[in-house]
């Protein structure tokens, strides 16, 4: 099966808040590269990208016929999506369990985990 | 020979199920092939007679229909290899018997107990699989119409298979998280049939049998070996326990009707707990049921036995428990063996008065705003003063704990009932109006502020759908403080009642 992790960061620090990752030791900043390093190593998982700040998006309707732009993600900023990874796995279990290693899930964010349509 | 179908249906259908999702590897084909089976099994076993082994009837029906349907479908040699059906398989069918069935029930509770679902789903699919519950038993014990239950229960089905929740027993690192939930679960089926035994004592058998699976499958683990010897014990009243269709509380019994065997086992299984130190909640309710078999009960121990059980639930219904044995104990019948001496800590405090014209008014006064003057300064509060090994001394805070302890417990019901029949679409305001009424009553009767504070907490958990399964299906406040102290109900009275407290 392929699930889709969909990592939130939520509240948790990451170095493009230098004042938020300072939060953290030099080990457990140390511990999050490394955590993340391993995860993309990890046999199964591929398409592992971050996404820029949710700041960043922009977000587009159409409206009778016209693209229609607004600035920000479609769900509020704290929610939005930071990055996902695809991951090949048996099971929802073997899923859950990468998730649960995912550094933003420990820090104040969240990984949800969605099953891809497979034809 | 309806009675015997039933009790076939019963006996069978959980068994008959697992091995099917064993097989297919699909619920809902799983559970139709079952189906039709059963529904095969109604039509010609009346004409035809029972066969002499019902179970491998109905596994080899079931899978010939999943097999014909298969087959229907004209994808068959896709489905089959997608399935990992064996290409020998059909040969395999005429050689069927019992023993080369395999029990999967086990994988088929850890599949339902999976914390990628809801708790309230993981209950209704267990009793819907295992248990065999038609969706509407089981949408009746929810509090929810039928159409609602049939809807969660297709949308479990459907994220079992979507999301790829694996149907086995986890593997060792995962297996303590997982097995706190299925003993939860295991135990709710059998007062599910524990507390309706002319219906559904079946369940109650089921669920024990269950239980002694998991502590087969699980030597190590102490709160199986709890939940056995809870459900064991308790189940040894079971023919005791009614009467001509009334409840007969714990002292009224006859003895002689115990099922002393069930007993021995019982307590066999609670010793081989606390040889592994359990001392989690099963374990413990566990020793309080057998210490209740004894005649006289050692009242004293199992009122600190409650006293450990609600530091570790937090359950306001322990408390409640608690303080109605204390309640035994002020008013001992002849011949027993009570303690003389009080041994108490708490003695020394008093309860703060209150004036009767208030009491029991708590819902529609506003309370002033509360000030730590107006808390008792205890380090325990009534209700609580006699966990660890204290009693009670006077008269009034016996009272006062009884009082607080009732009107906790049916505010608690009040609002869960409420939240759960409306499927917990509650408001905020809502919640926090029954907040503001644990916080008069509290006020009245003279707790601990931060005690208060706890109990509001837990309510707001209910209320807002976070519920513990036991708390799922409470048609009556009594229901809560049932088992194993029938004898309670005896000072529980229902809902409706006010509740005075007197000054002392």
């Amino acid at each position: 099966m392929k699930y889709m992790l969909l990592i939130h960061q939520g509240d948790s620090p990451t170095p493009r808040s230098p004042e938020d990752w300072a939060r953290l030791s030099e080990e457990e900043q140390q511990a999050v590269f490394a955590d993340y390093q391993a995860i993309n190593e990890t046999p199964g998982v591929s398409s592992g990208l971050q996404l820029q700040d949710p700041e960043t998006a922009t977000t587009v309707r159409v409206q009778d016929g016209r693209a229609l732009t607004t600035d920000g993600p479609f769900v509020a900023t704290k929610e939005a999506l930071n990055g996902y990874l695809i991951f090949e796995a048996d099971d929802l279990d073997a899923a859950i369990e990468l998730a649960a290693r995912v550094p933003a899930a420990r820090l104040g964010g969240a990984v949800e985990v969605r099953p891809i349509v497979e034809w | 020979m309806v009675a015997i179908l039933e009790e076939t249906f019963r006996d069978e259908w959980g068994r008959v199920l697992a091995s099917l999702i064993g097989l297919l590897g699909d619920f809902d084909r799983a559970e139709e092939a079952t189906q039709e089976a059963f529904a095969i099994a109604a039509e010609r076993w009346p004409r035809d007679g029972v066969p002499d082994n019902p179970r491998a009837w109905l596994v080899t029906t079931a899978r010939n229909r999943a097999l014909d349907r298969i087959r229907r479908e004209r994808t068959f040699e896709a489905k089959a290899r997608e399935l990992g059906v064996p290409d020998a398989w059909e040969d395999e069918l005429d050689d069927l018997d019992a023993t080369t069935i395999p029990d999967e029930r086990l994988e088929l509770v850890f599949t339902c107990c999976h914390p990628a679902l809801a708790l309230d789903v993981q209950v209704a699919l267990t009793l819907r699989t295992l248990g065999g519950l038609r969706t509407e038993e089981i949408a009746r014990a929810f509090l929810v119409a039928d159409e609602t239950m049939a809807k969660r229960l297709v949308r479990a089905k459907h994220k079992i298979k979507a999301a790829g929740i694996p149907f086995r027993v986890p593997p060792a690192h995962l297996l303590p998280d997982r097995l706190d939930a299925v003993v939860a679960v295991v135990y709710l089926i059998f007062n599910e049939g524990y507390t309706h035994p002319p219906t559904r004592g079946d369940l109650a058998s089921e669920a024990i049998r269950l239980g002694r699976a998991l502590a087969e499958l699980m030597p190590d683990e102490p709160e199986v070996h709890g939940l056995l010897a809870l459900m064991t014990i308790n189940d040894s009243r079971r023919t005791a326990r009614f009467a001509d269709g009334a409840v007969v509380l714990l002292r009224d019994q006859d003895r002689s009707l115990w099922d002393r065997d069930q007993i021995a086992t019982g307590r066999a299984a609670l010793e081989r707990a606390l040889a592994l130190r359990g001392r989690g909640s099963y374990v413990l309710q566990a020793a309080i049921a057998d210490l209740h078999a004894e005649d006289p009960p050692d009242w004293p121990q199992i009122a600190a036995l409650y006293g450990e059980l609600a530091r570790l639930t937090g359950s306001a219904v322990v408390e409640l428990n608690q303080a109605a044995t204390i309640e035994r104990r002020a008013t001992p019948r002849p011949r027993s063996r009570w303690p003389t001496a009080s041994t108490s800590t708490a003695t020394t405090t008093c309860t703060r008065p209150v004036p009767s014209c208030c009491a029991g008014s708590a819902g529609s006064t506003t309370p002033a705003p509360p000030t730590s003057a107006r808390w008792r300064s205890s380090t325990q509060t009534p209700s609580a003063a006699s966990s660890n090994n204290g009693w009670l001394s006077s008269a009034a805070e016996r009272r006062s704990s009884l009082a607080l302890a009732r009107r906790v417990a049916v505010v608690e019901h009040q609002v869960v009932a409420v939240g759960v029949a409306e499927q917990r679409h509650v408001t905020d305001a809502g919640v926090e109006g029954v907040a503001g009424e644990l916080d008069a009553l509290g006020l009245q009767l003279g707790a601990r502020r931060g005690d208060v504070v706890d109990v509001q907490r837990r309510v707001r958990v209910a209320l807002r759908g976070e519920l513990h399964p036991h708390l799922l299906r409470l048609p009556d406040p009594e229901a809560r403080v049932a088992d194993p102290e029938l004898e309670l109900r005896a000072v529980v009275r229902p809902q409706a009642e006010r509740i005075d407290v007197e000054a002392p």
